[in-house]
């Protein structure tokens, strides 16, 4: 029903595969759960604008009650007129899946996780790129996700997002007490806003695997 | 207050009118009952001026886990409520939303955590003054039980129930509206129906299908469409004559309460007014079908056949009973998702062993089974408390297996099937046993019926069990069963169940018997037999009855399923290959053949040292080495699994002894626990015993369990750095508490220097260095 791409290098990538050979087996395995991920995966987002003043160290949320407080935060929308917040989601059903698989095979739970990774990923790119289409009418240019927990833009911040998009109740993406968005599956981020096109940085500090790296810097990196 | 044959007017949206009157977004909107109570007052008033009946207090939120320590539920509810009465309305509602956290299996919160959230709103609420309790925007079923459940044990004010569906015609949590309706309707609510979520002619089909299967009035309070955030601003699109012209649709299907929600204003609600006034709600037509659901499944009995599968049952089962008692659940879920695959509509749980828990256990693998399996359950026991805890956290709506005509049991279980509004099914049998003669049967079933009745259980909830006794003890009553099915059918119009192996009972080629039994019931109205769907032959009966009774259109399934010439079994396994290649390969399915045979000439020892460790070991080598990724060590770990299943049958794993015990546990608050499982597996394959105690565990559950059973290696998992305090906080609790074992943790975020400052004796950073710390541990006793 949806038309969300999966790409199978990105979900192997997931998998740290490289380039070992692999039985056909398990190659269709893989196949099987990026379909299966596909079909059942109900990916959804939600945005909203929000006029900001930015200094050194910390964004102002305009007409709201938010303040980010955070150097990385105000370096990404350094110069932006305005940013936008946003949150997605792969929904419910695949968490069961998950469960599912992880307690009666394994091997398919390890693959059908990285399909969904790869997924939110993937549809975060299109919503992403759906917002890039709607601001361009207006000459407006984007740069791209920055995510609560990158750098030092806290996770604490992620509260700050689901609450200002309400996306509890708009698309069903929850936190809790620990601050883990719930469904598992789900990103949050704040995009910058330019009246001019901005060139994508490269570079650890901009990789949007940053928090998760454990070897930033390392020459195996992939991204 | 009347809202069935009269229209019932709600008031519209609060948040977008308090954000014109200032209030910041990102602020908790209830908290303006106490700092800015006239401006509540005044959007009351707007309301009432527009001709509402029902001003809903600015409550939605006020829940403790919401107001998160800036004020108190009391404190907010009392004010709002007020403030609500003091506007004018004629009725006032207390308003709750979802608690904001999802709940389990998903989430962290537990059901009766959420239930105490809404236990003290309700009482809040009723003590000051509410006419009404509006429960709405839910998308789980199971949180919107919590509520109902809360509000009807806790005051006596009537209660609405409303779910927000999104385009896909489901809430975000899988329900779809014909479920919704009629789980909602069966827990006894005054009005159901649907709120938020679309704008109001996106939910015309939502809605359609709602009023089909609702029982209660059915209400309707869209959006005032899609919202769009501006600058900070949340900003809705529909105009006041758009919304009412939707609306307008709606009411020949039998909606008769309606209002507005997020973006809707009182001009909104005076098209409303406008709309129904002096006018009466259409009347609508309410069913009489039969239905069990989970949370997004409903089995609809009408003319047709449900499976109900029976192996979840440990009598006569020595693998369930040692998995029960060792809360060894995940043999329970194997054994739903294959009668799952098999066939089964309906699956029947039964965790009756006289030495353990019942009620706890049963609620426990019921919410195991309900978080990877959509299918309805029937839930089975003779102890009252056991059912009436399980079908209270149950999501949906079950069947209870059973009642019978004695008067202790009518007057113990028919109060649950009313309460929790579920379905039952009725066993022929009563103070002096089963009738031998058929009529006798049916009088039972008259009597549970009527009784049932009179309680205001609907009819179509009762299913007849008829019972069978064997042939070979009592051969002559047979027959009397299959009469009695045809008699409780025509006479009573009920529906009937039948476990239909117990016939063959000592007797030889069981399936024979059971299988012509099965057929020659349904020849006589059987609707839902209980059976075990993996057996070939009982599942080929039902496929043709499917046939016979028009069921399977055009034989669809029918021909699918056996039109096709069987396959040969290609792979001819390949005995002589080396079980080491068979691991290392992954090859699925290989292993247990070889291992049967290894053991003709080896100990379960010699196996496990000599062919799975050092196989293992190259496998661990080379993932580490990058020569295999995960899923090939996956694939391989599950190889050796299988093996093991072969050592351990009848072996009561007595060749663990010695390899020692191991915890594993993802922290308390996080839920990511691939990462754990996938350690586990590798572990289990080492021949250790572990102890899996799941994710979002509490320290102190890893401490008792630590220290109960002795154990020597704990292994936590976390995935943030968040969760790894919970981590630390474990671990420091675990060495106050002098249990004499080490830690070993891992995750993303941690590394070795990470996991010393937190107090842990080991880091593994994968699960083939997890095995590494476990044999150094071991060898050091």
């Amino acid at each position: 029903m949806n038309e969300y791409k999966l790409s199978k290098s990105e979900v192997l990538n997931y998998l740290g595969y490289k380039k070992q050979s692999m039985t056909g087996d398990l190659d269709l395995l893989i196949d099987e759960s990026m379909s299966e991920c596909l079909a059942v995966a109900t990916p959804r987002y939600t945005k909203g604008f929000f006029d900001i003043t930015v200094d050194n160290d910390t964004v102002i949320l305009k007409n709201t009650n938010v303040i980010f407080k955070s150097s990385d935060i105000a370096f990404h929308l350094n110069g932006a007129a305005k940013c936008v917040l946003f949150a997605a989601t792969l929904g419910s059903e695949t968490e069961h899946m998950l469960i599912k698989y992880e307690k009666t095979n394994m091997t398919k739970a390890v693959i059908f996780d990285a399909a969904c990774n790869a997924l939110i990923e993937s549809a975060s790119d299109s919503f992403e790129e759906e917002i890039a289409a709607e601001l361009a009418k207006s000459s407006l240019y984007i740069n791209y996700r920055f995510s609560p927990g990158y750098g030092n833009f806290s996770i604490g911040n992620e509260r700050n997002i689901i609450d200002l998009l309400s996306a509890e109740i708009r698309i069903g993406l929850t936190l809790n007490d620990s601050s883990l968005l719930i469904p598992q599956k789900s990103i949050t981020a704040v995009i910058g806003v330019f009246n001019s096109p901005k060139s994508h940085e490269i570079g650890c500090r901009y990789c949007k695997n940053y928090n998760i790296c454990n070897q930033k810097g390392g020459a195996d990196c992939a991204v | 207050m009347r809202y069935d044959d009269e229209f019932l007017l709600f008031d519209g949206g609060m948040g977008t009118m308090l954000q014109e009157r200032g209030l910041k977004a990102g602020s908790i909107p209830e908290l303006y009952n106490i700092s800015n109570p006239q401006i509540i007052k005044n959007i009351h008033k707007e309301y009432v001026d527009s001709g509402c009946d029902v001003i809903t207090a600015n409550t939605f939120g006020a829940s403790r886990h919401k107001l998160a320590g800036k004020s108190t539920p009391d404190e907010v509810i009392s004010a709002g409520v007020r403030l609500a009465k003091e506007s004018g309305a004629k009725y006032t509602a207390l308003d709750i939303g979802p608690t904001g956290a999802l709940l389990k299996p998903l989430g962290t919160m537990s059901f009766d955590e959420a239930y105490s959230l809404f236990e003290e709103q309700v009482k809040a609420g009723a003590k000051a003054g509410a006419d009404l309790i509006i429960i709405e925007t839910m998308s789980d079923l199971l949180e919107t039980k919590a509520a109902i459940l809360a509000a009807k044990e806790n005051c006596s004010l009537p209660v609405f129930a409303t779910m927000t569906f999104d385009s896909d015609g489901r809430t975000f949590l899988g329900t779809d509206p014909k479920t919704a309706a009629i789980v909602l309707s069966s827990l006894g609510v005054d009005g159901a129906g649907v709120n938020c979520s679309l704008g109001p002619e996106e939910l015309f089909p939502i809605v359609k299908e709602f009023v089909k299967y609702s029982k209660v009035p059915v209400i309707v309070q869209p959006n005032a469409g899609l919202p769009v955030i501006e600058n900070g601003y949340t900003v809705f699109k529909i105009t006041p004559d758009e919304f009412a012209e939707s609306i307008k649709k709606m009411l020949p299907l039998g909606v008769s309460v309606v209002g507005g929600c997020c973006g809707t204003t009182p001009a909104h609600i005076a098209k409303l007014k406008k709309l129904i006034d002096g006018k009466k709600p259409y009347a609508r037509e309410i069913t009489s079908q039969s239905f069990i659901t989970s949370w997004q499944k409903t089995v609809t009995l009408d003319n047709s056949t449900a499976i109900i599968g029976e192996r979840i049952n440990p009598t006569g089962k020595k693998k369930l009973k040692e998995a029960l008692k060792a809360r060894d659940y995940d043999y329970i879920i194997g054994e739903a998702i294959s009668q799952q695959e098999a066939g089964a509509d309906i699956l029947d749980v039964n965790a009756g062993l006289p030495d353990i828990d019942e009620a706890k256990t049963l609620t426990e693998i019921i919410a195991e089974i309900q978080s990877v399996s959509h299918l309805p359950l029937q839930i089975d026991s003779t102890d009252p408390s056991a059912v009436e805890a399980a079908v209270r956290s149950y999501n949906g709506k079950p069947i209870i297996n059973s009642v019978n005509g004695k008067e202790e049991s009518l007057s113990t279980i028919l109060p649950i099937v009313k309460k929790y509004g579920t379905a039952v099914v009725a066993l022929t049998l009563d103070e002096d046993g089963i009738p031998d003669k058929a009529e006798k049967r049916l009088e039972i079933a008259e009597k549970i019926l009527n009784r049932a009745l009179s309680m205001g259980i609907p009819k179509e909830d009762i299913f007849i069990d008829c019972l069978v006794l064997t042939a070979s003890t009592n051969q002559e009553t047979v027959i009397q069963t299959l009469k009695a099915i045809t008699l409780v059918k025509s006479k009573l119009g009920l529906k009937t169940v039948l476990g239909v192996s117990n016939v063959s009972f000592g007797l030889p080629a069981r399936e024979v018997i059971n299988s012509a039994f099965l057929a020659a019931a349904f020849g006589a109205g059987l609707d839902m037999p209980i059976l075990n769907p993996l057996s070939e032959e009982y599942m080929k009966v039902v496929d043709a009855f499917k046939v016979l009774n028009n069921e399977d259109k055009g034989s669809v399934k029918f021909i699918e399923k056996y039109a096709s010439v069987p396959k040969e079994s290609g792979s001819q396994m390949e005995i002589s290959d080396d079980l080491g290649n068979v691991i290392l390969s992954g090859r699925k399915g290989a292993a247990q053949s070889i291992v049967k045979e290894l053991l003709k000439s080896e100990s379960v020892f010699d196996i496990i040292n000599n062919r799975f460790i050092p196989a293992l070991d190259i496998v661990g080598e080379k993932y580490e080495k990058g020569e295999f990724f995960l899923p090939q060590l996956m694939a391989s770990a599950e190889v050796v699994k299988e093996g093991f299943a072969v050592l351990k049958e009848g072996k009561e794993s007595t060749f663990t002894k010695g390899s020692g015990d191991i915890l594993l546990a993802t922290v308390k608050g996080d839920i990511h626990d691939i990462g754990k499982n996938i350690v586990k597996m590798l572990l289990e394959n080492y021949g250790y015993n572990i102890k899996d105690l799941g994710r979002d565990v509490s320290p102190e559950a890893i401490v008792n369990a630590a220290t109960q059973d002795d154990i020597k290696l704990v292994g936590l998992s976390a995935l943030m750095t968040h969760t790894v305090k919970s981590m630390e906080e474990t671990i420091k609790l675990l060495k106050e508490s002098g249990a004499n074992c080490k830690v070993m943790v891992g995750g993303a975020v941690l590394n070795e220097d990470y996991a010393r400052m937190i107090g842990a004796d080991f880091y593994a950073k994968d699960a083939a260095q997890a095995a590494k710390v476990a044999s150094e541990v071991f060898k050091e006793k």
